[in-house]
């Protein structure tokens, strides 16, 4: 074979850069493809009114892995990390609300303002997180273990799995036991008794999912991201890609931007042997890595007859019904919460209680928008004015739940819809007046299928369901190889999952190295 | 309950013995007499006529529908010329035999395919990526199999289109009598014989047509019985009896692949990929396990067997299948292997039967034990292992037009 490249990486996202530096890092060949004009993903930000720019489409840095970056030399490139994650404030409609500072003690300070009660409750929550986070969030940064060659080897993996459980001691290891398949409604209810405060801690738990706050194994999800959320990166996820650009060229990656993968090609022997762009072009190499959703790799880029049906059954099966859409703001003030007067709250989340919350999900299940979304909100332009006027603020808000799967159809009618639901919504909780809004763009699932074959729009590349966390996405190709020799997942549809951490990029890289010696 | 397929008017006119039975969901005439040896000599003495519409059939129509077929099917549809048949089976990933069946190109982009299960479903989950229209036109199409050395003579009777260039596993179109039918040389008797295919709308004109014109030619309604006696004379295996459908098979054991139940000239193996493909080449390169044989069981034992007792020697007239043990000598220390089905051959004067036996055993002309039970006593007789193609006569595949021309 005319072998061009050691390896070449589909995407662009944070997560194929994280690939390509690593493996670049090693001495290895590197092509790296993104379909769009610049690199980054959904991790990337853009001017959506010209003079306002979002850092990213996503916004949440807090789970980024630390340790990933520092492989990757991210801070000789000038990315600036932050040991601790990001300040919250938790909104409740009626002007109420809860800042939520990263430092504990004076979390609970604050919570104590609202509940003595659920002040004390959140310092065994935050005991309970740390306790839990030494069996979990190893778990969540290295390759899985094989659940299917199953040997005395992976026997061996899991026993050691079973001895780091056994030793968070009796008690902590029962109440995770007792938990980790509650609804994280069940849960908060058992710990908090101020409803908006349980609203607020919920919100990362549900996210981009098809579940809402009583479904079943929601607090698996809470205590993973709460495990996981220990920095954010200065500058958002944008400054995270520009390092990682910065990176990825200095390791003597190949870049190309506007290269959209048609086709991975793959030998009579089920053997990759690399790639047809949209334009006709080939790139030759043994190894391919690919950063999109599983499902657009094994359904549109490989020729139906190349993977066998239970293969494909099983990655037809594999869940990505996405739920959430974007809107971003342009607003021609600073941003004034109605439950604190200062105007340097940069995140924020809504809730209000779990009941609204479950019935924002229950409309997705009916292929509906919610006419009362959970807002996530980020406000960029307080730590970086420049992505705004003098005086003027970007507000970056993730609405949950407007679902892929919509009935009306996504057209502007339903868009402008939906914006109107999410400023009603803002307005219960900012002093700013609807005419201070300079401007809106709002993005739905589709638009994120459309413009980064996102497969259903989901910002996950698949949902965090528990099934599809065990082995992600599928069992065939749980540890990143697949059952085409040479191709390898890399994506967040690849353990430990979505959301910005780097960790599957990284993961994937290190499976390869470890074949190729 | 079983329905009736269009020719029911007629044939259930016919059947004087009312013996029936369900296939496919049809009532299916089992024997029109009351012994169906007359049916089985129209068989093989003039032409036997055997309504074969609860076979499953199905439209294949668009410009992948070629590749898609490729993709499904053993063997490579793609090199299928227009107007050519071809016998295949298909298989799941594993490799294993889910049916068997016919697959005739009537154009480019056009295929008609029979299969003895419902197999739509199964074709379905591989539409994903070809332009290709897939329909299930089983209560449609009605068939009929006119087959026997009289055969072509009826036929040429009913069509102008030229029988005596249609080559065997050849398909036409054909005009008949003010509408239209396609005409296969394809059939399970292995004999000469055509199986003609036919709107329901037209099902009993082209009935009426071919019993009268065919009188002269000594046609004769036949029913599944003979039918069971010809196919194993000319060794054609049947979906759960010589084999099962792994996709029903309720153990691995009972799937076969297709090495294992004599297809594997069916296969072929070196192309773009294909259902099972990986585990076939492994299997060839490994070798199978299990093979098809031809049992000719030695009359003269079971003749001394039966005398021992004081009997003479009984063979059922009709054929049979179940599971017959066959070992590798007398002791029966080595069980080799099962027969699954069997006849008495009227026109061989043999008994004759279908095996799966171990590969290894695999020895033609070898001689083996087949259990015998005579009063209530299991025995064994010597069998000697042959092809499974007892029956093959040169008719099956002449073609008048071209050996005209050679003299």
């Amino acid at each position: 074979m005319n072998k061009s490249y050691d390896i070449i990486v589909i995407g662009g996202g944070h997560n194929g850069l994280t690939t390509a530096t690593i493996l670049a890092k090693k001495g290895m060949k590197v092509l790296l493809l993104e379909k769009n004009k610049f690199l980054g993903g959904i991790a990337s930000g853009h001017e959506f009114i010209p003079g306002y720019r979002t850092t990213g489409l996503v916004h949440d840095t807090s789970g980024v892995r630390t340790s990933v970056l520092k492989q990757l030399g991210l801070e000789q490139f000038g990315l600036k990390i932050k040991n601790a994650r990001p300040d919250a404030a938790i909104l409740a409609k009626d002007g109420r609300g809860i800042f939520l500072p990263s430092d504990r003690n004076k979390a609970i300070e604050e919570i104590t303002k609202i509940s003595k009660d659920d002040g004390e409750a959140y310092r065994d929550y935050r005991i309970f997180i740390d306790e839990i986070g030494k069996f979990l969030f190893p778990l969540l940064n290295e390759i899985p273990p094989d659940l299917i060659q199953f040997g005395t080897k992976e026997l061996f993996a899991l026993g050691k799995k079973g001895l780091a459980l056994k030793k968070l001691g009796k008690k902590t290891m029962t109440e995770l036991l007792k938990v980790g398949p509650m609804s994280v409604a069940d849960f908060l209810n058992e710990r908090f008794e101020t409803e908006f405060l349980k609203a607020g801690l919920l919100g990362p738990s549900i996210y981009a999912s098809y579940t809402g706050p009583w479904s079943s194994y929601t607090t698996l999800n809470l205590l993973m991201w709460e495990v996981c959320a220990r920095e954010h990166i200065v500058g958002g996820p944008q400054a995270l890609v520009n390092a990682l650009e910065k990176a990825a060229i200095s390791a003597g990656v190949v870049i190309k931007l506007q290269s959209e993968v048609s086709s991975i090609n793959v030998d009579k022997h089920g053997m990759v042997t690399g790639i047809t762009l949209k334009d006709g072009a080939v790139e030759n190499s043994p190894i391919v890595a690919s950063s999109c959703t599983p499902q657009h790799t094994f359904l549109d880029l490989l020729a139906p007859n190349v993977i066998d049906y239970p293969l494909e059954r099983s990655i037809q099966n594999y869940r990505s019904r996405g739920t959430t859409a974007k809107v971003n703001i342009a607003l021609s003030n600073k941003v004034k919460f109605k439950f604190k007067s200062d105007d340097t709250i940069e995140y924020a989340r809504t809730g209000n209680s779990i009941d609204e919350m479950e019935k924002a999900f229950d409309s997705v299940k009916y292929r509906k928008f919610s006419d009362h979304p959970i807002l996530d909100i980020h406000v960029p332009s307080v730590s970086d004015p420049t992505v705004a006027p003098d005086g003027h603020s970007v507000l970056s808000i993730l609405v949950h739940f407007a679902p892929y799967h919509f009935d009306a159809g996504w057209n502007k009618e339903q868009k402008d819809r939906l914006k109107d639901n999410v400023e009603d919504m803002l307005l219960d909780y900012i002093e700013n007046s609807r005419d201070e809004i300079v401007g809106c763009e709002v993005l739905s699932p589709v638009d994120f299928e459309d413009q980064f074959n996102l497969t259903n729009g989901h910002i996950f590349h698949g949902e965090h369901a528990v099934d599809q966390l065990i082995t992600r996405p599928i069992p065939y190709c749980a540890r990143y190889d697949t059952p085409i020799k040479g191709l390898y997942l890399s994506g967040s549809g690849a353990h430990p999952g979505g959301g910005i951490t780097c960790a599957p990029g990284f993961l994937a890289a290190e499976r390869i190295i470890k074949h190729k010696d | 309950m079983p329905v009736k397929s269009p020719f029911h008017p007629r044939t259930s006119q016919l059947c004087e013995s009312m013996n029936y039975k369900e296939w496919a969901g049809y009532y299916a005439v089992s024997s029109y007499l009351v012994h169906h040896d007359m049916e089985y000599f129209a068989f093989r003495n003039s032409a036997g006529l055997l309504d074969i519409t609860p076979l499953y059939k199905y439209s294949v129509k668009g410009k992948d529908a070629a590749s898609f077929l490729s993709r499904i099917m053993v063997k490579n549809i793609n090199k299928l010329k227009v107007g050519r048949v071809t016998y295949c089976c298909w298989c799941t990933a594993d490799g294993k035999v889910v049916d068997d069946g016919t697959v005739m190109r009537r154009g480019d982009e056009e295929f008609f395919v029979t299969s003895a299960d419902p197999c739509f479903s199964w074709f379905s989950r591989f539409k994903r990526g070809y332009d290709v229209q897939l329909e299930d036109i089983s209560t449609q199409i009605a068939g009929l199999a006119l087959q026997g050395p009289t055969s072509r003579d009826i036929i040429k009777q009913i069509t102008s289109a030229d029988m005596d260039r249609l080559k065997f596993f050849g398909t036409t179109r054909a005009r008949v009598a003010g509408f239209e039918i396609n005409i296969s040389r394809t059939g399970y008797t292995g004999d000469l014989g055509y199986e003609l295919w036919v709107d329901n709308a037209n099902a009993i004109k082209l009935y009426d047509l071919l019993m009268a014109e065919g009188g002269r030619y000594n046609i004769r309604p036949a029913g599944l019985d003979a039918l069971d006696v010809t196919r194993v004379e000319a060794g054609l295996i049947l979906k759960d009896v010589d084999y099962y459908n792994a996709l029903h098979a309720l153990i691995d054991d009972r799937k076969s692949s297709p090495y294992e139940i004599s297809l594997g000239w069916t296969v072929n193996l070196e192309r773009a990929p294909f259902n099972g493909q990986k585990a076939l080449k492994k299997e060839k390169e490994s070798g199978s396990s299990w093979t098809i044989v031809g049992l000719d069981i030695d009359w003269t034992e079971i003749e001394k067997l039966y005398n021992s007792y004081g009997l003479p020697p009984e063979v059922g007239s009709m054929a049979w299948r179940d599971s017959i043990p066959i070992y590798k000598d007398k002791s029966k220390k080595t069980q080799i292997g099962y027969a699954t089905s069997g006849t008495w051959s009227p026109i061989l004067k043999k008994n004759i039967a279908l095996a799966t036996i171990e590969k290894k055993f695999d020895k033609p002309g070898a001689t083996v034990q087949i259990e015998c039970t005579v009063e209530h006593i299991r025995h064994t007789v010597s069998a000697r292992l042959t092809s499974p193609q007892f029956f093959n006569p040169e008719r099956k595949k002449s073609t008048p037009s071209v050996e005209n021309k050679k003299q």
